[in-house]
């Protein structure tokens, strides 16, 4: 479908990629075009096989099946991992240097590139410091400066921000998204479905296989499901004991703004809040005969979608290894 | 409603089931100061966790949260300050504390040649388990986190199974005192909503949680929240208190496209963002302001829309953007 009402190029494209590790499938059929000047979020559980699919896009593992195609050559894909993956023993500058020089950048371009991104990403200051004896928010912040130094085309990124603190993830944020401004275009993995959000496209890759999260699909998962919110201030800690008492799964929870519950309908989530407050010490709201819970509906954010999808694909409890 | 229910109906009371356990805070520190070589890396904490509650430690990195974490556990010494782990002092008694205490630190302390089981047996010796007893808390272990089914060497296995595991291995010995530096890092929404219940239910037999996240909407989910910055204890108190405490309007912009008017607000206010809203502290600007920005560049203005503080925006206001990069 978006192949047709397109007008922009393709400028990566996966065809029924697999990836197998030993009699392990990580992917499998997995299709997915990233268009010039996209902004894509891979969204999944643990071990769906997000890292595997990034890393495959951005050329760095070849797939046991299927094709992948780029319409640029790999020198103008940049590429950060989860984990931090330079050289430790090489200081801020000497890091860059180096993966400039592999991506065949000259000297004179270098130092106006260098000085340009470190200042984008704020370590201007840190220059002559070893990369391991940097701070987590600064490695990251590293891994993005050698992945942006030779302005790629297109930029790869295996969870920005995991591990940091707001302030780094802030900072973080505003450089991904002053690259992508200028016209760069963006694929990252992510379990963080604020950060999700922010993306044109989220793919959801749940046991190694793929399907586009779009506002449509989403409109479609989210058809007759409900959010409701038991406004709770002063006893949270006590509805947290019950709630983890009454054991509900995680269609039950607590949020910011109270007890919050995903049900078909209001009914159900009636029933369910009193189970919940049924546990509270010395409680009776919890009985049939009481008046029903005060429940306010509230919306469906995105990690009540993505929760849904997974307790309706059944595989909460087989998790992948 | 209920209405003044015969004393004999009463659920127990929490007094009366308090045994042999002495009252007071399960952790408590006055006065704490620990210098290193070259910096100072913390000043003068002062803080104290109730039993039974969850306590969130905040704070950027470099602030000085882990190196409180290793005197509470005694695997450093203060400077100069008290501290208090159940009553004991961790510099005098360091291994009655840790026989009371589970500690899961940032990297996963597990052996990675080592399997599931290998893993909760070595760490169960550790904690002076053997024999029936032994066999008994590892399968216990086991079933509570779902994990009988992993065999293979730990090294192999997927992050949250690691964490999982690493989590049972510090629940072994039941301590009473449960330590967690940013056990929720990488794990995915369901893990996460699974994870808090889990702490819910251990809170409720009586555990005490310490817990450090860069996850601020969990620090909502905390019974009281410490925040460090520069090795001190700058504010201790409710969710709702730190909130009150860093209040003031947050104008939450919308835009399209939003990087753009998000790339400009940031420049020229330091805005941060929230999904795809961009915030922006309300003392530091006006609607007024932001339009004016935004005007000058192509973007097409969704709403402005006034609003209390989240926890991550009283967490920015709190730090006022610092972080030990800055350093």
């Amino acid at each position: 479908m978006s192949a047709l009402t397109s007008t922009t190029a393709t400028l990566a494209s996966l065809r029924s990629v697999c990836v197998r590790f030993g009699g392990k499938e990580a992917l499998r059929e997995v299709d997915l075009d990233v268009e010039d000047g996209a902004f894509v979020a891979v969204i999944g559980p643990d071990g769906a096989g997000k890292s595997t699919l990034l890393r495959v896009l951005a050329g760095l593992r070849r797939p046991s099946d299927g094709k992948v195609t780029r319409a640029l050559p790999k020198a103008e894909v940049g590429f950060s991992g989860a984990e931090f993956d330079l050289y430790g023993d090489l200081t801020v500058m000497e890091n860059l240097r180096f993966f400039a020089s592999v991506r065949g950048l000259r000297n004179q371009e270098f130092r106006r590139a260098a000085g340009c991104i470190l200042e984008m990403v704020g370590l201007t200051e840190a220059t002559d410091r070893l990369a391991a004896n940097l701070s987590g928010g600064m490695k990251k912040k590293l891994g993005l400066a050698a992945a942006l130094i030779y302005e790629p085309r297109l930029l790869i990124l295996d969870e920005p921000t995991i591990g940091v603190d707001p302030t780094s993830r802030r900072e973080l944020w505003g450089i991904i998204a002053e690259a992508h401004a200028a016209g760069t275009t963006v694929v990252f993995a992510t379990t963080y479905l604020d950060e999700a959000e922010r993306a044109r496209r989220v793919v959801l890759l749940s046991a190694g296989e793929a399907t586009e999260f779009s506002p449509e699909r989403m409109g479609s998962l989210a058809q007759g499901w409900h959010a409701w919110v038991l406004p709770e201030e002063t006893r949270r800690n006590e509805l947290r004991v019950a709630l983890a008492r009454a054991g509900l799964g995680p269609r039950v929870y607590l949020r910011e703004e109270g007890l919050t519950l995903l049900t078909r309908d209001k009914g159900e989530a009636e029933r369910l809040a009193r189970l919940v407050l049924s546990q509270l010490p010395g409680d009776c709201w919890g009985s049939p005969e009481s008046p029903p819970p005060g429940l306010e509906p509230a919306t469906l954010n995105l990690d009540d979608l993505f929760v849904l999808v997974q307790m309706g694909s059944d595989d909460h409890e087989g998790e992948q290894a | 409603m209920r209405t003044t229910p015969p004393v004999s109906t009463a659920p127990p009371q929490p007094a009366a089931a308090a045994d042999a356990q002495p009252a007071g805070p399960a952790l408590s520190a006055t006065g704490l100061d620990k210098h290193f070589a070259r910096k100072n890396a913390v000043r003068n904490a002062t803080f104290s966790v109730p039993r039974g509650h969850i306590f969130g430690f905040l704070g950027p990195n470099g602030a000085g949260k882990t190196t409180v974490l290793r005197l509470v556990l005694g695997l450093l010494r203060p400077d100069s300050g008290k501290i208090r782990v159940l009553g004991l002092d961790p510099v005098r008694k360091p291994r009655e504390v840790r026989l009371r205490t589970g500690y899961v630190s940032q990297l996963h302390s597990l052996y990675g040649d080592l399997t599931v089981d290998e893993n909760l047996r070595f760490f169960g010796r550790l904690y002076g388990l053997a024999g029936g007893k032994l066999n008994e808390r590892v399968a216990e272990q086991k079933e509570r986190f779902r994990l009988k089914e992993h065999r293979g060497p730990a090294a192999g296995l997927g992050t949250g199974v690691q964490r999982r595991t690493a989590l049972a291995c510090a629940l072994l010995h039941r301590p009473d005192l449960l330590i967690l530096d940013e056990p929720t890092s990488g794990m995915d929404s369901l893990g996460r909503r699974d994870f808090w219940t889990f702490l819910g239910g251990l809170t409720a037999d009586g555990t005490t949680i310490v817990i450090t996240t860069h996850h601020l909407e969990e620090a909502d989910g905390c019974d009281s929240l410490g925040l460090m910055l520069d090795g001190e204890v700058r504010f201790q108190g409710t969710p709702a208190e730190l909130k009150a405490r860093y209040a003031g309007p947050v104008l939450a912009v919308s835009c399209e496209p939003w990087e753009v008017g998000f790339a400009a607000l940031r420049e020229a206010y330091g805005a941060s963002l929230f999904g795809t809203c961009s915030h922006i502290d309300g003392l530091a600007a006006t609607r007024a302001d932001v339009e004016a920005v935004l005007a000058g560049i192509s973007v097409r203005l969704l709403g402005i829309e006034e609003r209390p503080p989240s926890m991550e925006d009283a967490f920015l206001r709190a730090t006022m953007g610092k972080s030990s990069d800055e350093k």
